[in-house]
């Protein structure tokens, strides 16, 4: 069990297999092998929350995932006949899940992005980022300053030369 | 550990509550240094404060042409444009316009590029017209020019069979650490007389012609090079011989050189080794069926003795374990094992009584994981398992099913240039 401390000191007591989720504390583990609490000085407790929430779910998944083929091998001893395996599309099943996970609203979305950031989870930082693409695709320049309040601080002067420098962009 | 602890902000600040497992309430009293989400309106414009790399991140999974776009949202926005260091010019928006719309793209896109900030350059290269072949040419050039580490080229022919010569700065470049050569079945690269990246450590080839020369030249002239990955080549030299190398991959590779079947793989550094031989039925040349039908695996001369991942693919895997066997004997330091049927070889010979000979015994004793990816209906697997429990292996994963699954990292980044290079539509 490791404990880590939010920025605002709430405490989460998780297994070392879902903190080590996160390349910095698995490097701070790894450096450290006593190490049982790690203070995290960017992210709070909210966003931690949600945070572990995923690195949980993604090791449940994996280690499912182990033990259902080591089962599958034990139970096929008799090497006559051949274990099917049961493996169900387990990573279909995470993709929906991650859909439904990433479901936030844009705040959290921004919190998610910079705490997976911090921790280093390459995944999440995948799944958020994607996410905030996914946000911005499809949409004209005014719905996207629209949607993310981004003041446009152009002359229209500066922007029609910007328009007519990338004709590739804009046509 | 203490040094860690006070280094925490807000550690005066630590409620003595008891340990939390799910969820914690939020203390109302509780006043955080750090911004929450709560405190923020959200008219606030908080993405244009992200980190550049976080936004170069976020436009990186988005179209070229709506990244491009961005650039006029605020001045923000226009230096993250134009200092993203990554830029793929084959993604599927150019996959419905033809090489002029496409070359005109790149020709606006380009200049803005300063020197730090193209890392990445992936782009067509054109070998149909005089016209086309020098814009391609100007493209990696400037690229070149500009110090790029990892560049990525798809030769585009208008017919099989071609020769392309390839710019020469190309091959004599000295900041390239990564080239990859993506094309169509039977190109020979027309290579110029010399070959010397000093930085190169990942060359990627695929669909082309590897003969002894060129061969020669790659290992000498990349001193440096560790990941050599070889997709679906014609490998007309005898072997491959490095001291550097230090993970290989030969896919769907096609073997023939003068001595019939003999082939080298002279690498004692090696650690990971990907040999997927299997039938290639796109080959208009017939008698490439010969060594792959007869496989005589013997005739590989095989000096790998610090291997320590080995993936083996093809039907004759579980057709004839001691084809796997012979691998494994010359790996005595192997750790993984992962053996790939999904090719079921349909004319199964009987399975006949398991006679252990010496063929079919090996030493691994660090071998601690071995995954049998192989199909349901395959009835020789059975035997493969057999021979590799006899072998004191216990801990064996099978899967077995009716699909094709495959996660490597450098293959699906093939695969995902070979679905590129099947869109043809760029020609209509």
């Amino acid at each position: 069990m490791i404990t880590l401390t939010s920025s605002d000191g709430v405490q989460f007591d998780v297994r070392e297999a879902v903190a080590k989720e996160s390349q910095i504390i698995r490097d701070m583990i790894q450096d450290d092998c006593v190490i049982t609490n790690i203070p995290l000085a960017n992210v709070n407790h909210k966003i931690l929350s949600i945070v572990l929430e995923y690195c949980q779910m993604h090791v449940d998944k994996t280690e499912m995932e182990v033990n259902a083929s080591k089962h599958q091998t034990t139970t096929g001893e008799g090497s006559s006949s051949v274990p099917v395996a049961l493996k169900v599309s387990s990573n279909k099943n995470l993709n929906d899940w991650d859909k439904e996970f990433i479901n936030v609203d844009l705040d959290t979305l921004y919190d998610l992005i910079l705490a997976a950031n911090y921790l280093n989870i390459s995944g999440l930082l995948n799944l958020t980022t994607q996410a905030a693409a996914d946000i911005i695709k499809g949409k004209t320049t005014e719905e996207i300053r629209a949607t993310f309040n981004i003041k446009n601080d152009f002359t229209p002067e500066e922007e029609a030369a910007i328009r007519k420098e990338n004709p590739w962009a804009f046509e | 550990m203490t040094s860690r602890k006070n280094s925490l902000k807000s550690t005066n600040k630590r409620m003595t509550r008891p340990k939390l497992k799910p969820k914690p309430k939020p203390k109302p009293t509780h006043k955080p240094t750090g911004t929450t989400p709560e405190e923020v309106p959200s008219t606030t414009d908080r993405i244009s404060k992200l980190p550049d790399h976080i936004l170069h991140h976020i436009l990186s999974f988005l179209p070229l042409q709506e990244a491009g776009r961005t650039s006029i949202l605020s001045h923000r926005w226009i230096h993250v444009w134009v200092s993203m260091q990554g830029l793929k010019f084959y993604t599927d928006e150019f996959a419905n316009c033809g090489p002029d719309k496409f070359i005109s793209y790149v020709n606006a896109a380009l200049p803005y590029r300063s020197k730090q900030d193209l890392q990445v350059f992936k782009t067509f290269l054109f070998n149909d017209s005089p016209t086309n072949i020098a814009a391609s040419t100007r493209w990696i050039t400037h690229a070149l020019k500009n110090d790029v580490r990892v560049l990525h080229i798809i030769i585009r022919l208008k017919n099989s069979g071609e020769n392309v010569i390839v710019p020469r700065p190309m091959l004599t470049s000295r900041s390239l650490e990564e080239l990859g050569l993506f094309s169509f079945p039977n190109v020979r690269i027309i290579t110029p007389n010399v070959i010397s990246l000093s930085q190169l450590k990942i060359l990627s080839l695929q669909h082309m012609d590897v003969n002894s020369a060129f061969m020669e030249k790659i290992i000498s002239g990349c001193p440096r090079l560790e990941n050599l990955n070889l997709h679906c080549c014609w490998l007309s030299c005898l072997g491959i011989s490095s001291r550097m190398l230090r993970n290989l991959v030969m896919e769907k590779c096609e073997i023939q050189n003068q001595r019939e079947n003999e082939f080298y793989i002279c690498t004692p550094n090696l650690e990971n080794l990907h040999f997927n031989q299997k039938y290639v039925v796109c080959s208009p040349r017939v008698n490439v069926y010969y060594w792959l039908l007869k496989l005589d695996f013997r005739s590989l001369k095989l000096d790998i003795p610090n291997l320590k991942s080995l993936i083996l693919g093809g039907y004759w895997v579980a057709r004839d374990p001691a084809a796997v066997t012979f691998f494994l004997q010359h790996s005595p330091m192997l750790e993984k094992l992962t053996l790939i049927c999904k090719e079921v070889y349909r004319k199964r010979r009987d399975v006949e009584p398991l006679n252990m000979s010496s063929d079919l015994c090996f030493q691994c004793k660090n071998l601690n994981s071995v995954d049998i990816i192989g199909n349901k209906s395959d009835k020789n697997i059975p035997h493969l398992t057999e021979v590799l429990k006899r072998n004191g292996i216990a801990n064996l994963n099978l899967t077995l099913d009716s699909s094709s699954v495959f996660g490597d990292d450098c293959l699906k980044m093939l695969y995902d240039v070979w679905f590129w290079i099947n869109y043809q539509s760029i020609y209509t």
